[in-house]
């Protein structure tokens, strides 16, 4: 506990208050009792009081934390291949600052505020190994012939996938494609994942081969959609 | 669909398995496909298609991973959440990122160590040594090369609802590498929310094994032992798979989420 405050809190200096907030930062630590009041005063000043050196403050003193839950991520080593430690760390103070600004969050406790932090690492990861995978899909091309030239298409992903949904005859074969073409899900994986909806992965190809053959035969309204032309 | 006339053209099974799941095409194919170029524009119309579509909707219906996150601590209007809601009923991928992000939120430490090492985790988080369950003869092919001991494996173990089976194989360069397969022997827990469980291999460098069953044991004297030998995470299909590793005594710890699975005296070398 702090003793002999001399001033209030928004009165005292902001090397001061670092001071106070690291001391009160390692009783946390050693899971002894602790004032966290110094250390919301860095983060009031810093979010209402819009105040760069106390958010500076914060991340030095902060960083070396979303570090080592980098660390610990159960997806570190995948999101380690696509961008670096500091590119993560930097956003996820990014994005916290945004929730904080945007959606006027406030924290009571520093504990509440390093949970959210950690949230805010948590998606940086997440939505970096989305944009990644949604990258590498891409079509593949045509075995033996020339590269044909990349034409920007305008379209509608609802509208395209309405469009998709329309020509299939069933409920199996519109969960397959969903399955398939949203999820990106191999057959073995949509047994795994969806337990009990098909009997086997052989019904899944079957049904896959259903749903190619019908997407191929309706081309042209698929074409047209991916012209971005909205039907009456 | 048209087919090819000729002899030992794939069907369009086959190519379609190829063009939308990655399955390996038969060497028969594959030599059909390099001379045939009527399957060879097949193949490229059942990928071209495959691949239009898929890059235009993949997860273009799910909510980015910043809304998932509210969603999981309730930062979102009731029309928002049920708007998630609906949307975890038929998206799996979105359900399992709803589990990793209450699993990561259940679990917060907010000062973390850097390096948890076998001593400490066993003396704070609770550890159970995975039990080896009788090895179960199977038949195996026989090239001429180096293959696994019959007696030892693959091996089996159980930890709790947890079941391991471990099996050994030598890639095409000749370096062991191990395999692993987790399942669960409750039918209603999902084995894909072990998805990336951290899992690590230590070299036992003396035949005493490091943890003595029922109670922790610290091999402090031993300087080899530091620290993993090797890390890997479990995939979306409970698999391990562990590379290039050379012939020795092992111990693996799996981190389940509330506790840690310990596989002893892993003897890892062909006859």
């Amino acid at each position: 506990m702090s003793t002999g405050i001399e001033k209030p809190l928004d009165e005292m200096s902001l090397a001061t208050l670092m001071e106070y907030s690291v001391r009160e930062m390692a009783r946390y630590r050693r899971k002894e009792i602790c004032d966290d009041r110094y250390c919301l005063e860095i983060f009031r000043r810093a979010v209402v009081l819009h105040d760069n050196y106390a958010w500076i403050a914060l991340q030095r003193q902060f960083g070396e934390n979303v570090r080592l839950w980098l660390g610990g991520h159960s997806h570190r080593e995948l999101a380690l291949r696509y961008e670096s430690e500091q590119t993560y760390i930097d956003d996820a103070f990014r994005r916290f600052w945004q929730a904080v600004s945007d959606q006027s969050l406030s924290f009571t406790t520093i504990a509440s505020a390093l949970s959210y932090l950690r949230l805010c690492l948590h998606c940086a990861i997440m939505d970096t190994l989305r944009s990644f995978a949604r990258a590498n899909i891409e079509p593949i091309p045509e075995h033996g012939h020339p590269d044909e030239p990349q034409v920007e298409d305008h379209y509608y992903e609802d509208e395209l996938w309405e469009t998709i949904k329309g020509i299939l005859p069933g409920e199996k074969e519109r969960r397959v494609a969903y399955l398939h073409f949203h999820c990106n899900l191999k057959p073995r994986e949509i047994i795994r994942y969806c337990p009990g909806e098909f009997r086997n992965e052989e019904e899944i190809y079957r049904l896959k081969r259903n749903i190619i053959e019908r997407v191929q035969r309706n081309a042209n309204i698929i074409r047209w959609k991916l012209d971005g032309n909205v039907l009456a | 669909m048209t087919q090819c006339l000729r002899p030992l053209a794939p069907t369009d099974e086959e190519l379609l398995r190829h063009a939308l799941d990655g399955e390996i095409l038969s060497i028969a194919a594959k030599e059909h496909l390099e001379q045939c170029t009527f399957c060879q524009q097949r193949l490229s119309d059942y990928a071209s298609t495959n691949g239009l579509i898929l890059s235009r909707l993949y997860r273009s219906q799910c909510p980015d991973a910043t809304t998932l996150s509210h969603y999981c601590i309730g930062m979102l209007s009731m029309n928002e959440a049920m708007d998630v809601t609906s949307h975890l009923k038929f998206c799996p991928l979105c359900t399992n990122e709803v589990a990793e992000t209450r699993l990561l939120l259940a679990t917060f430490e907010p000062f973390p160590e850097e390096h948890l090492s076998v001593s400490s985790t066993a003396l704070t988080v609770p550890h159970s040594i995975a039990s080896p369950i009788p090895w179960q003869p199977r038949l195996i092919a026989s090239n001429g090369s180096d293959y696994a001991r019959e007696e030892m494996w693959p091996c089996h173990y159980q930890a709790d609802t947890i079941s391991i089976s471990l099996h050994l194989a030598r890639d095409q360069q000749g370096d062991i590498f191990l395999l692993g397969l987790l399942s669960s022997i409750n039918g209603a827990e999902h084995i894909e929310l072990l998805m990336g469980t951290k899992v690590e291999l230590y070299v036992a460098h003396n035949s005493v094994s490091f943890f003595a069953r029922g109670e922790y044991v610290p091999d402090f004297t031993n300087p080899k032992v530091q620290g993993p030998f090797l890390t890997t995470q479990v995939d979306e299909l409970g698999r391990i798979v562990f590379k290039s590793i050379p012939p020795g005594l092992y111990l693996m710890i799996i981190y389940l989420p509330e506790t840690e699975v310990v596989i002893e005296e892993l003897n890892i070398h062909f006859s």
